[in-house]
This record gives C-alpha cells, sequence and structure tokens, in this order.
C-alpha cells in the first residue's frame, strides 16, 4: 500500500508548486506514472480525495493519472518492445543488455487551477 | 472561471530522494557500505543478520523496520549487533521505510567503529522497492520457500536491486520447486543482478555473501 505514501507526496509537491504560481485554488493535478511502479489508481485516488480534505486550495482538485507501458531498448540491436509480460531479455536477439525507455515515470506533469 | 496550466515535470518523490541522496554520500564520506535489505515477511532477512554478525559482530550496525514489535531487534541485539528500531505503526502503518525515517534514526545512534550498516527494511516485496532510503546496496532475499514466481509478480523489488539472496536452500529437498526457474526468474527481470544461493541455517553460501560485503559491492 504504498500509495498512502505517494499521494502524500504529491499533494506536497503540488501544493508548493500551487503557492508559486499565484492561483486561487486547484483544480486539476496530472500525474504520469510508469506501470513499473505497481500503483493501482483507484487507491491512489482514494488516498488523494483524503487527504485534499485537508489541504486549502486543493478541496476541488480532482487526480489525473497518465499511465505509461513498460518499453525496453535493447543496447545490441536496438529493437524496442513494449512488455506484455515480465521478461527484460531483448526478445529479438535475446540480449540481457537492455534498458528501460518507459514504464519507470513517476512524476507531476503539471496543475490547474484559477486565477480569480 | 478561466483556468490556467502549470506545467511541473518534478519527481513525485524528489524529497525522499535528496535525503536518500544526502545519506549515501554522509555514509561513504564515513567509510560506512550501507545495505538495504527488502523481501517477503519470513524470507530470512534476520537469521541472515544474525549469521552476519557472528563475522562482522561490532563492526556492523543495524536499522530495524516493522509495522510492530521489537522482535527481530532483541534478536539482533543478542547477536552482539547494534541495533535501532523503526516501528511505523500498529494499525495502518506504513509497510516500507522513507529516507526521512533513516535520517531521523541516525541522528539518534553513534556510527563510530561501525564499517556496515544494514536496514532491514519491512518484510514486504511491494512497496519498499519504491523509495530509495540512501543505501550503496540494495539486496533483496527471496527464499526457496516462497516459490518461483515471485520475481515475475513483484518485478521492482527486483529491478530496483543490485543483489537477490536465494535464501533457506537447505530446505530445498522438501519443495516442490527448481532453484534453476527461480533464478531463471530473477534474470528476466533484471539481467544485470548478481544472484547467490544462501542457506543461513548451515552456513553454505555464506562465504559468498561475505566477499560481497567485504568487496563493498557496489552499483
Amino acid at each position: 500500500m504504498h500509495e498512502g505514501a505517494i499521494a502524500q507526496s504529491l499533494l506536497n509537491l503540488a501544493n508548493l508548486n500551487f503557492h508559486r504560481s499565484g492561483l486561487k485554488k486547484i483544480t486539476r493535478v496530472k500525474v504520469v506514472i510508469g506501470k513499473l511502479h505497481n500503483v493501482i489508481d483507484e487507491v491512489l485516488v482514494m488516498h488523494f480525495d483524503l487527504l485534499k480534505r485537508d489541504m486549502n486550495g486543493f478541496r476541488e482538485a480532482i487526480l489525473e493519472i497518465e499511465k505509461k507501458e513498460v518499453v525496453i531498448k535493447c543496447m545490441q540491436c536496438g529493437v524496442e518492445k513494449t512488455l506484455n509480460e515480465v521478461d527484460f531479455t531483448c526478445s529479438s536477439c535475446e540480449s540481457t543488455s537492455t534498458e528501460v525507455t518507459s514504464g519507470n515515470e513517476l512524476h507531476i506533469e503539471c496543475i490547474e487551477g484559477t486565477e480569480d | 472561471m478561466k483556468l490556467k496550466e502549470i506545467k511541473v515535470m518534478q519527481n513525485i518523490l524528489n524529497v525522499n530522494d535528496q535525503i536518500a541522496e544526502t545519506i549515501r554520500t554522509d555514509m561513504k564520506s564515513k567509510g560506512i557500505f550501507y545495505i538495504n535489505l527488502m523481501s517477503s515477511p519470513g524470507s530470512g532477512k534476520t537469521k541472515l543478520l544474525e549469521m552476519t554478525a557472528e563475522r562482522l559482530g561490532k563492526n556492523m550496525f543495524v536499522i530495524e523496520g516493522d509495522i510492530q514489535t521489537t522482535l527481530d531487534a532483541e534478536r539482533l541485539a543478542k547477536a552482539g549487533v547494534g541495533v535501532y528500531q523503526i516501528n511505523t505503526g500498529p494499525f495502518g502503518g506504513d509497510c516500507h521505510l522513507e529516507a526521512s525515517w533513516i535520517l531521523s534514526a541516525l541522528k539518534e545512534v553513534s556510527l563510530d567503529n561501525i564499517s556496515y550498516l544494514f536496514v532491514e527494511n519491512i518484510g514486504n516485496l511491494v512497496c519498499p522497492a519504491e523509495f530509495d532510503v540512501g543505501s550503496h546496496l540494495n539486496a533483496v532475499v527471496l527464499s526457496v520457500t516462497e516459490g518461483e514466481d515471485k520475481p515475475l509478480k513483484y518485478p521492482l523489488a527486483f529491478r530496483n536491486s543490485q543483489l537477490c539472496v536465494i535464501s533457506k536452500t537447505d530446505l530445498l529437498p522438501y519443495l516442490d520447486v527448481n532453484i534453476d526457474r527461480i533464478k531463471t526468474n530473477i534474470l528476466k527481470v533484471n539481467p544485470q543482478i548478481k544472484v547467490i544461493n544462501l542457506s543461513a541455517e548451515t552456513g553454505v553460501g555464506m562465504q559468498e555473501w561475505f566477499e560481497i560485503l567485504i568487496n563493498k559491492f557496489e552499483v
């Protein structure tokens, strides 16, 4: 259940940006989360909705989540593949030298709010 | 009502990661090799540390993470190890340690003459993998009793570790599991991870574990 800690961290970060922004209230927080993180969207939203109640400027905010597929690139043959099962070896040349090019994201993309 | 969008593009866990980096640098400057042990509950982390203490003794210190009780810390204290207990709370307590918990603990303890710092993370194969605690080495412990499929079910713990200890190998004759298939599944998740087989009960594999510690396996 790491969604609670992630919700708290993202609200702290969003709040910091809110206070720098000059906005009066926040209507939306958009996050991008890679599937490697095992985050359950519904649980994250539940924690976000509970925590925002105690935060000035966030009571009407919704959490928008963009999920990213896990994609690896082979460093030997250059082939990219989207993982549908957990196997980080290259399906083309069987090299174990691969890197994750997508799926490890965990960031706030933007906040949205009103100026009046 | 006019809406305005402001780009943020910041890592959600950046505060945790900054604290973790501070701890990592501080430990390195003190010459302390810092290992974060992660696993499911009951994989044998405490037993491994008890047996490690037989060799490293007062040269090691353990920060023990549990939701509740000081049972593991008591075992390690009996083994002659300096230990600091973190309890995250009896009901609804966090199921992982974060860098801020470790930073607070480090303010309470003396690491004079300590060369090895271990965090025994809370038993959970999901959440601890998410949070950098500032270690030099993440080691995931997987006991043979957990079956062959756990790396595939809980990949992040294996992706975010540089070492996997397959533990309780003395029990293999009694189990319907194949250690080669366990290893194959680990390497599917993380082809670069180092894997060692170990039984803290019989001592098989302990020498390889000590060599990793002595050589300060660092990635």
